[in-house]
């Protein structure tokens, strides 16, 4: 887990942006179909960031193969990873509003 | 009886350019192997074939006559220093020595120096002190096996008798494969040498057999 969360640090910014703009999307517009959209647009962000790191960043995945993953398994749980914050941020908000 | 590394069959292609096709190497724990060959000889694409990071479509990598399959990375029995950077460049070097489980201790002991690097992040240091904390760290891994690409180049000659020390002790409990163009580092360091040539791997029973390969010129 440790080694996931070292990982996710790369797309930290990014995807903070991301889940940020989801929730003011909420705040501003209310939960209702908005979500659907919102979900479509964090699993399209997901891949863009990983195929932008592993187009100028792939010799960093060393370092995490030596930890024991490969980069499908790397890539596949940070993804998740992202996609639960993704989720439990969304869901406090849409209770917040 | 002491583990041993063996891989063959490896068959590696770029377009229609043969770059690994007739390898055969064993690595027992307690030796050190060096493997030499010229720019481009596909050294460096074998030992990620061997680390398994990059998948060819033919392979044979064993572990005591027991073939290694699929996501085999995850049982951490083989470690790899690449031939760049291993430590991410944003990451403190006390950080990456934990999550390789390596005791800071162990690089103190050969090379007490680095104290106060450690708690600096890995760009901060130059390539030197970085490529040596990084080899001694692969060589204080948890795997049986170390496969290092280059550990030697940039790191400045004092350092490289360290290193050798490291490599030294490292050897009774590991086997260990490296590769590096400086080769007299290599020759004297390494208990079996083998000459990567034409996608093929020879061993190297003489040094003179590095002229005949067109290695050197000369030794």
């Amino acid at each position: 887990m440790a080694a996931i969360f070292t990982f996710y640090q790369n797309f930290l910014y990014p995807s903070a942006a991301v889940n940020l703009y989801c929730c003011y999307v909420i705040i501003d517009e209310g939960s209702g179909w908005y979500g659907l959209a919102l979900f479509w647009l964090k699993v399209f962000t997901i891949p863009m960031l990983g195929a932008l790191f592993h187009l100028s960043r792939a010799e960093r995945l060393h370092f995490f193969h030596n930890l024991g993953y490969s980069t499908h398994r790397l890539y596949t749980l940070t993804a998740l990873f992202d996609l639960g914050i993704w989720l439990l941020l969304v869901i406090i908000t849409a209770q917040l509003v | 009886m002491n583990d041993i590394l063996e891989f063959d069959g490896i068959e590696l292609q770029y377009g229609a350019r043969t770059i690994l096709s007739g390898i055969y190497m064993k690595c027992p724990v307690g030796n050190i192997i060096g493997i030499l060959g010229r720019n481009g000889s596909g050294k460096s694409s074998l030992l990620k074939v061997v680390f398994g990071s990059l998948r060819v479509p033919v392979r044979s990598v064993r572990v005591n006559g027991q073939y290694l399959a699929g996501d085999y990375m995850k049982k951490r029995i083989i470690a790899y220093l690449p031939q760049e950077d291993l430590i991410p460049p944003n990451m403190p070097l006390q950080r990456a020595l934990r999550l390789f489980d390596v005791d800071k201790r162990h690089i103190l002991e050969y090379f007490p120096e680095a104290e106060p690097f450690l708690s600096l992040r890995s760009r901060e240091l130059s390539g030197g002190y970085r490529r040596i904390i990084e080899a001694i760290m692969i060589l204080h891994s948890k795997a049986t096996f170390c496969l290092l690409d280059e550990p030697f180049t940039g790191v400045m000659p004092v350092h490289i008798e360290v290193l050798q020390h490291v490599l030294a002790q490292a050897k009774e409990r590991k086997g260990i494969i490296l590769t590096d163009h400086l080769y007299r580092q290599v020759l004297s360091t390494a208990d079996h040498l083998y000459i990567l040539s034409d996608g093929r791997t020879f061993a190297v029973k003489d040094p003179e057999d590095l002229v005949a390969r067109g290695y050197v010129h000369a030794l």
